[in-house]
């Protein structure tokens, strides 16, 4: 015959709690219950409190840039009426007089100074980045500094996994009359920060901030808002409007 | 003349009618090309001198017209608009906000003729740039080659055939239709983003002057669909689950540890 080990009357509580015997019983659950709904409570907590949104949270939302850029239509200089002669020219591509490409970004304030490297467009249509968050993409289709008319957009990454968050990310520190400099090879062109908005990326006035026409601007271009994880997108772009300062 | 009249009429015919949709007249934007080799010429346009001095291989910038019907004539430089047509098209329809370039050229047995080409102002999607060929030489039937790929085939005067493509510098050279016989070229396009390069081959195989002419048009260019400038930063996501999954652990371990103590004292 073996004996039963008695129930012990005191609930055993060096062991695992949740199997403690006897009058203890009720109360050892309760126990447990508690301190789960505790964790779970603050788990949550932690999860809001350090939900990635805003990091910029000193940026005005906005749903649209600027009310920069004049409508893109450009009349191509007529020459009136018929009577006018028209000038005529040899029939063979013009040597495009071009400026420099810019080669630097430096926003002195913020610590940040990082190369220009020209980039297109991605095989999905949107603007081709450089993949690391060191380095600024310089939209090589359009406007270069120095340039006459339109916008010059800037835009490198907010962050990327394995490297963390990159220097833009400061941009949202930006005040309007802050300086920026953008060097291209030799020459250097300062820009005055006129604004820095988060816009939601389905309101993004694409035509404005990619523009060709209309007053020469410098738009500096990163993420914001929410990450999503499963899409690997935030929902906002950080836009940092600057102007030709002579 | 006559074929020449209706050939005008059919081209510009092409120009898409909706674009013409304003009620109130609306101009058109013509450039014109000479591609005539060895006369320099006069223009009349309804009787009125419209171009004077006009020589081979040149382009006249754009010109807004009226909307309407047009009676060209090309005469002698210094002929006055009485002189002589070297070619003559009547009843020439030019829509209104149609892009037109009027080239007089060529047939390809070399006599001078006048075509009326509508040019493909659409947009052009974010990075890519828009080709346009136009076989306006007396010349057989042509294949255009692009960095030494067939790109256009069988081309024939006065036909055209356009495409868009990656933005960029391409060699094009011209050869007789479905040989490497080259009979133009090679020569160097830029095909800069977001216009329509138009590629002229003119002059005449008989007497050895085929050559090439451009044409750009600009403004067609589209904005990228987004600026997709972030990727997410996994070591401050494994962060902050880290964070999560310690605040549980802490506040769940401090609530057990109490009530064991409460039970203790109890």
């Amino acid at each position: 015959m073996t004996r039963h080990r008695a129930p012990s009357p005191v609930p055993h509580r060096t062991a695992e709690p949740g199997v403690a015997g006897g009058s203890g019983r009720s109360g050892g659950a309760r126990g447990v219950a508690a301190a789960l709904a505790v964790a779970l409570l603050a788990g949550l907590v932690t999860f809001w409190v350090t939900r990635p949104s805003d990091a910029l949270s000193g940026v005005p939302e906005a749903d649209s840039l600027a009310p920069a850029a004049a409508a893109s239509a450009t009349a191509p200089a007529p020459t009136g009426a018929a009577a006018s002669q028209p000038e005529a020219r040899p029939a063979t591509q013009a040597v495009a007089s071009t400026l420099p490409a810019p080669t630097r970004l430096t926003i002195k304030r913020l610590g940040i100074d990082m190369p220009v490297k020209p980039v297109g467009v991605a095989r999905d249509g949107e603007m081709a980045l450089p993949r690391t968050p060191a380095e600024v993409g310089w939209y090589e289709f359009g406007p270069r500094p120095g340039d006459p008319r339109g916008a010059t957009v800037l835009a490198a990454h907010l962050d990327m996994p394995g490297y963390g968050t990159g220097p833009i990310a400061a941009v949202e520190d930006l005040r309007p009359g802050d300086t920026l400099v953008v060097r291209s090879g030799g020459t250097t062109t300062r820009y005055a920060v006129s604004d820095v908005r988060s816009i939601r990326k389905s309101q993004l006035d694409l035509p404005t901030l990619f523009a060709r026409d209309g007053a020469p601007v410098l738009h500096i271009v990163t993420c914001g808002g929410t990450f999503d994880p499963e899409a690997r997108r935030y929902d906002r772009n950080i836009v940092v409007t600057a102007t030709p300062v002579s | 003349m006559k074929t020449l009249r209706i050939a005008a009429v059919a081209s510009l015919a092409l120009a898409p009618v909706a674009l013409a949709a304003p009620a109130h007249a609306a101009d058109a934007t013509v450039s014109i090309l000479h591609a005539v080799p060895g006369a320099t010429v006069d223009v009349y346009a309804n009787g009125k001198a419209l171009l004077t001095d006009f020589k081979p291989g040149t382009l006249t910038d754009p010109l807004m017209l009226p909307e309407g019907t047009y009676d060209l004539k090309v005469t002698a430089a210094g002929a006055g608009a009485g002189g002589a047509a070297v070619i003559e098209a009547n009843d020439v329809k030019v829509p209104g906000n149609a892009n037109i370039t009027v080239v007089a050229h060529l047939d390809e047995s070399g006599k001078p003729v006048l075509t009326p080409y509508v040019n493909d102002t659409s947009s052009i999607a974010a990075g890519k740039a828009r080709i346009t060929v136009r076989h306006t030489a007396a010349a057989p039937a042509v294949d255009v080659r692009a960095n030494g790929q067939v790109a256009f085939k069988d081309l024939t005067n006065p036909n055209e055939a356009k495409a868009d493509l990656a933005a960029g510098t391409i060699k094009a050279d011209v050869v007789l239709a479905g040989t490497d016989t080259v009979a133009i070229g090679p020569a160097d396009v830029n095909l800069k983003e977001g216009t329509n390069t138009i590629v002229y081959a003119w002059g005449s195989a008989a007497d050895k002057n085929l050559a090439l002419a451009t044409q750009v048009l600009t403004g067609m260019h589209s904005a990228p669909g987004g600026v997709p400038a972030g990727a997410g930063d996994d070591s401050s996501a494994a962060a902050r689950w880290a964070a999560v999954a310690g605040a549980s652990a802490l506040a769940g371990g401090l609530v057990l540890a109490g009530r064991r103590r409460a039970a203790a004292v109890r």
